[in-house]
């Protein structure tokens, strides 16, 4: 456990690492109480896409530099913050897919951040001191 | 990282893996590409071992529906688990993947 509340995992910024930190979190928020299997996966699921923009994009596959994921449970909120240190973005400002569009017009990319946006209450970047940060909420029961 | 083919009659079954995400996407595209390439335009992806599914795995999917309608075949999918579906849900291709019940059922529709 890192500060008071928070929970901390550090991993390498490789892919390999998603099943890792998906584990980190559904174990985190069990220890706390949430029993609720349902907001536990679409918590993994957010933070899986998030991690897997950092990993593909902001460190563009360099295995070697680091991770931070933090988490703690206040009252009924959840709170994710993830930390790095490679090019700044800021994926709120990405266009979602259109969720009716038809096979033809569907393109590959977006899904991920469409379902951060969609699994968490609140999605905000900032660029800080310590990198990039991107913290996400979920009401829990 | 060991990805299953199955041959039964003119279809490929691929059993996916537990997880379907940014870190196995790439042998699945690849093994999908390689199954389309060497012949098959029947494609059924099996998902009863599949418990997490992510936006890395619907891109693969997307590709190779797309590349399979252009040579007139097609992919589905089958027994889809409650919260890999929700995925499929959330993001509407629902109703663009063909989804069924089971490997068996899957495989009479595409006879």
């Amino acid at each position: 456990m890192a500060d008071e509340g928070w929970f901390e995992l550090q991993v390498e910024s490789d892919t390999r690492n998603l099943e890792v930190i998906g584990d980190f979190i559904a174990e985190t928020m069990k220890r706390l109480g949430v029993t609720d299997e349902k907001a536990i996966f679409e918590t993994q699921l957010a933070v899986d896409e998030a991690c897997t923009n950092i990993m593909e994009h902001a460190y563009s596959g360099m295995a070697a530099d680091k991770l931070t994921i933090r988490c703690k449970l206040s009252r009924n909120e959840f709170t994710v913050k993830l930390i790095d240190q490679g090019t700044p973005f800021d994926p709120t400002t990405v266009i979602p897919p259109d969720t009716e569009a038809s096979l033809e017009e569907r393109k590959r990319g977006g899904y991920g951040i469409f379902f951060m946006k969609t699994m968490m209450q609140t999605v905000k970047y900032a660029f800080t001191e310590k990198g990039n940060e991107l913290t996400m909420t979920k009401l829990v029961h | 990282m060991d990805i299953e083919v199955k041959t039964v009659g003119d279809a490929k079954v691929l059993v996916l893996m537990k997880r379907f995400d940014a870190y196995t996407a790439g042998p699945v595209e690849a093994k999908l590409t390689k199954t389309i390439a060497e012949g098959a335009r029947k494609v059924l992806c099996d998902f009863s071992q599949t418990e997490y599914l992510a936006s890395a795995g619907l891109r693969v999917l997307i590709t190779a529906t797309k590349s399979l309608q252009k040579l007139g075949g097609k992919l589905v999918l089958c027994a889809v688990q409650p919260y890999v579906l929700e995925v499929f849900d959330v993001s509407g291709l629902n109703k663009i993947f063909k989804m069924y019940p089971s490997v068996e059922a899957a495989l009479e529709d595409l006879k």
